[in-house]
């Protein structure tokens, strides 16, 4: 019977995807009954094509009833959705059960070594992680997609009477004085009667910094220079909350890069006066670079995602974060915080988190009112988005206790709700998607070198329905993906798949931080690669030779396990490590788009905050690198454990059949392979029955690359010469003739 | 060492000072007052600034000091902003100017959360222990099931210890509830290697 449920969820996110796919964001009304009607009109169509595909009528019934009942109180709770964005979750999250329960009984019940269970067990662990994130992309994108009624709209601004004092705090370090020059001179053209403008610069050479006095002076603003000063950006802002004037009852961050409209002010701060609740109010950041080339273009998209889709979501539960610029809280509220955080790097989404603990409230208006400017390179975007990993799991490390579900009961002083507590500890979680992602590439490249070796005895048994539900899940992951993209910024399809491409770059580097961050107690920074050279396109590949590396040993060890054991099956096997090869050459050749957008001349970008320790990526990649080989030398000491030498028996309880890759052990001489037993004329094959001949596939890791590229892992690994084929064979007609007696 | 370092050892032993001693005498508003008046009739930013400090040590929350040392910093910072950290404490900086002795300036906000920790109570010591639970899953559950007892039996030292706060209770009591899921799963695991084991 689980053999047919895994068909028929299957079956059934197909249909749901295709439909919503086709009208989910058109739908915009919905009511109960039409959403328990449309669930069910996708159960029956499901049903019968499941029927003309293997007949088992009473196993359907039962699987039907099953997901309609615990589809029901999803269609109640997800109340806000359309029936298509209900069904598409409800059938996602129904066919990743079917698929854990699925694969977690191959795990149990197949003949296995000890060794081999574990590895499995591990497999299904990260495959666990891997669909668990998954769903939680696929939760933020419908969110916002099938989204038939908004709740927290931020109404229009009534004229205040009273417009508060605010105080915007500048933070800069080592800008180009031009750069600053133009941002303070639009804060200058704020429509606004009573503002203050600090200019705090820290830790900057006094070249860079001494012309902007001048500027300030001649625009009535204040500047401080901070010299000698810890703390990265967060301890300059905290100086900064010092020496902000007294009467300021509001404080706006705005980075050195920013050119902001003049009525910025007088559209965000009314809020704050109407709703005494209130404590920050975050803007959308946008960029003025976007348009240089395809790199920029994609680097914009997937910023402006963000924006568009995860922040209004999050918005509709209080649950937005502070990001740092182009954002106004109010200064008790600050003040009552204590500040920001020096020790975590990404200190505005960590204070937001403080901040909604004490039962504040927070706006989100998706309006933009200011423009910067994104890094110039792929180098700088690594960096980048290194400091934005590392922070986001700083803050997990810090703050998990308030996150759990448990948190009110031993701290009543906490006043995060449910919703608050989940967005935030899955946005601290879904940094680890990439480290998944790496450790399912390990495992890949693992499986290839041990197909070459011709040791089998590490890999999980499988089976054609469960190769056919990851197929549907990894494309829904995918294509919702590049849906999401395209729906929240117009995008061609075109556009979207780059800017996947783009996320699937920042795999490596995302990875790395997540190691640094569990195991760092500080703060840290990337160090690239080192490079002399002028040319562009060269220090482009230079900076980008970990993830080429990565590659280009994905695709040799897939290209050595298809030469060394020729068959459809190694095929298919190299054919996975290729797709993972995809998503590591994505990074060298979307460093080379970069550095076209520069003309053929590098250009060195100022590093921003970078006044604390540093960590060499070369370095960080040999120590993981070392724990991997570490890894591989097990996984080959282990394979040559010796399978179990008969059916034990609680064998039975696996999902029948299964395919066991591992060998047979010596004295079992492998049976002619027998007919299949002829079926009654109008019956189905027997529930589960494989064709031993029939193509058989594992999918392991095409990349999901959801919302932001959940990914998850099944392996399941076939030994595929022709001589273990016809032992295979075997094998399942003796499962076969098992059954049948 | 130097006036800059004499005087900032003075200033790092005020911060050590941060709450008044035991006995201190209360507020002296006559002389508040007179730093005050002294404030509002100098125009030298660095005499101020000496003024300042004193109304500071005598009031360092009240609104018009907060207001003078504003102003008096604004000042001071007009035509140089330079500002070299020294040292700091929780509630205080102390900084020095281009070519000054070293200033104690006030912190504008409250204590935050030190991390990571300096100390842990004993129930947060007993959660922190959870971590090495969840890891304990990876190698077949066995690690889940081996940390169940030390966290039982140091959330039972907890829970049985006399006038702790409700807060220790509770958090012996979810890690009791999480340690026993986290071994139930482990056990399953373990149960299951054990099968494969034996064959």
């Amino acid at each position: 019977m689980l053999n047919h449920l895994v068909y028929i969820s299957a079956i059934w996110l197909v249909l749901a995807f295709s439909l919503a796919l086709l009208f989910g964001t058109r739908l915009r009304w919905g009511n109960f009954f039409f959403s328990v009607f449309y669930f069910l009109v996708i159960l029956g169509l499901g049903d019968l094509i499941a029927l003309t595909l293997f007949f088992a009528p009473l196993d359907l019934i039962g699987a039907s009833a099953v997901a309609f009942w615990l589809g029901i109180p999803l269609i109640l709770v997800l109340r806000n959705w359309n029936a298509f964005g209900q069904a598409l979750f409800i059938f996602s999250l129904f066919a990743t059960v079917i698929y854990l329960v699925y694969a977690g009984l191959i795990t149990a019940f197949s003949p296995l070594s000890p060794i081999a269970f574990v590895f499995s067990y591990l497999l299904l662990l990260l495959e666990f992680c891997s669909l668990s994130l998954a769903l939680t992309y696929a939760f933020e994108v419908l969110d916002v997609m099938c989204r038939i009624r908004w709740n927290r709209i931020p109404p229009s601004v009534k004229s205040a009477s009273h417009l508060p004092m605010v105080s915007l705090h500048v933070p800069a370090y080592n800008e180009p004085p031009e750069l600053v020059e133009q941002t303070l001179r639009a804060l200058a053209k704020l429509d606004y009667p009573r503002y203050e403008v600090l200019l705090v610069d820290n830790n900057t050479p006094e070249s860079t910094w001494k012309p902007l006095v001048k500027i300030c002076q001649e625009l009535g603003f204040k500047c401080l220079h901070l010299d000698h000063w810890p703390g990265y950006k967060s301890g300059a802002l905290n100086f900064a909350l010092t020496m902000t004037d007294p009467q300021a009852e509001i404080v706006g961050v705005v980075d050195a890069d920013y050119v902001v409209e003049p009525d910025f002010l007088k559209a965000t701060v009314p809020y704050f006066v109407e709703d005494p609740k209130l404590a920050f109010v975050q803007c959308p950041q946008d960029y003025r670079n976007e348009n240089l080339n395809r790199f920029f273009q994609s680097m914009y998209d997937t910023y402006k995602y963000f924006f568009c889709l995860s922040m209004p979501a999050r918005n509709e539960r209080n649950a937005i974060i502070f990001c740092g610029t182009m954002g106004l809280l109010r200064k008790r509220v600050l003040q009552e915080i204590g500040g920001w955080d020096e020790w975590c790097i990404t200190e505005d989404a960590e204070a937001s988190l403080r901040i909604l603990n004490r039962g504040y409230t927070s706006l989100y208006i998706n309006r933009t009112f200011g423009r910067g400017l994104m890094p110039l390179n792929f180098e700088a975007l690594k960096k980048q988005r290194f400091r934005w990993a590392f922070g986001g799991v700083q803050i997990i490390k810090k703050h998990w206790g308030k996150l759990m579900p448990w948190a009110h009961l031993v701290d009543p002083n906490n006043r995060m709700t449910p919703a608050q507590r989940y967005f935030y500890l899955v946005a601290g979680i879904q940094w680890f998607n990439e480290l998944f992602t790496f450790a399912f590439t390990v495992m890949v490249i693992i499986s290839a070198l041990v197909t070459m070796a011709g040791q089998t005895g590490l890999l999980r048994p499988t089976s054609e329905a469960l190769v056919i539900l990851v197929i549907v899940l990894i494309g829904s992951n995918l294509v919702r993906a590049l849906w999401g993209l395209r729906y929240a910024m117009h995008l061609t399809w075109t556009r979207a798949y780059y800017a996947l491409i783009l996320w699937f770059s920042l795999t490596w580097v995302v990875a790395l931080a997540c190691v640094q961050a569990i195991t760092r107690t500080r703060g840290v920074f990337l160090r690239t690669p080192k490079s002399e050279t002028k040319f562009a396109w060269l220090h482009a590949l230079q900076i980008t030779g970990w993830e080429t590396f990565l590659a280009v040993l994905c695709v040799l060890s897939g290209l050595g396990a298809a030469l060394r054991l020729p068959s459809i099956l190694s095929l298919a096997l190299f054919g996975i490590c290729c797709s993972q090869a995809i998503i590591y050459f994505s990074a060298p050749s979307e460093s080379v788009m970069s550095a076209t957008g520069a003309g053929g001349t590098r250009v060195v970008q100022p590093d921003r905050g970078v006044i604390g320790e540093v960590v060499s990526e070369n370095r960080l990649g040999i120590q993981l690198g070392i724990a991997v080989i570490a890894f591989l030398i097990g996984a080959f000491f282990a394979a040559l454990w010796p399978a179990p030498n008969q059916t034990p028996w609680w064998s039975n309880y696996s999902p029948q059949p299964v395919i066991v890759p591992q060998q047979l052990p010596p004295g079992i001489v492998p049976q002619q392979p027998q007919p299949p037993p002829k079926n009654p004329p109008g019956q189905q094959k027997k529930q589960g029955a494989i064709d031993p001949f029939s193509p058989l596939v594992f999918v392991t890791g095409l990349p999901l690359g959801t919302s932001t590229h959940a990914r998850w892992i099944s392996i399941n690994m076939l030994a595929p010469s022709n001589t273990q084929l016809a032992r295979k064979t075997s094998v399942i007609h003796e499962f076969m003739r098992m059954e049948s007696t | 060492m130097d006036q800059k370092e004499i005087t900032g050892a003075m200033a790092i032993h005020t911060l050590n000072q941060d709450s008044p001693p035991v006995g201190a005498p209360t507020l002296d508003q006559g002389e508040l007052d007179k730093y005050l008046r002294l404030l509002s009739e100098t125009r030298d930013s660095r005499e101020a600034l000496g003024y300042v400090e004193r109304a500071v040590e005598l009031a360092p929350t009240d609104l018009r000091v907060r207001k003078w040392l504003h102003g008096t910093l604004i000042a001071l910072t007009d035509r140089d902003p330079f500002i070299e950290y020294l040292t700091e404490s929780e509630g205080m900086y102390v900084v020095a100017f281009r070519n000054s002795r070293p200033v104690v300036i006030p912190k504008d906000r409250g204590k935050i959360e030190v991390s990571p920790p300096v100390s842990r109570t004993e129930g947060e010591r007993i959660i922190h222990l959870l971590r090495w639970s969840v890891l304990g899953l990876i190698p077949a559950g066995l690690g889940a099931i081996l940390f169940l007892p030390i966290v039982y039996l140091r959330a039972l030292m907890v829970l049985t210890a006399p006038s702790l706060p409700n807060r220790e209770s509770r958090l012996a009591i979810v890690a009791l509830y999480l340690s026993s899921f986290l071994a139930l799963v482990g056990a399953i695991i373990s149960g299951l290697l054990l099968l494969h084991w034996i064959g």
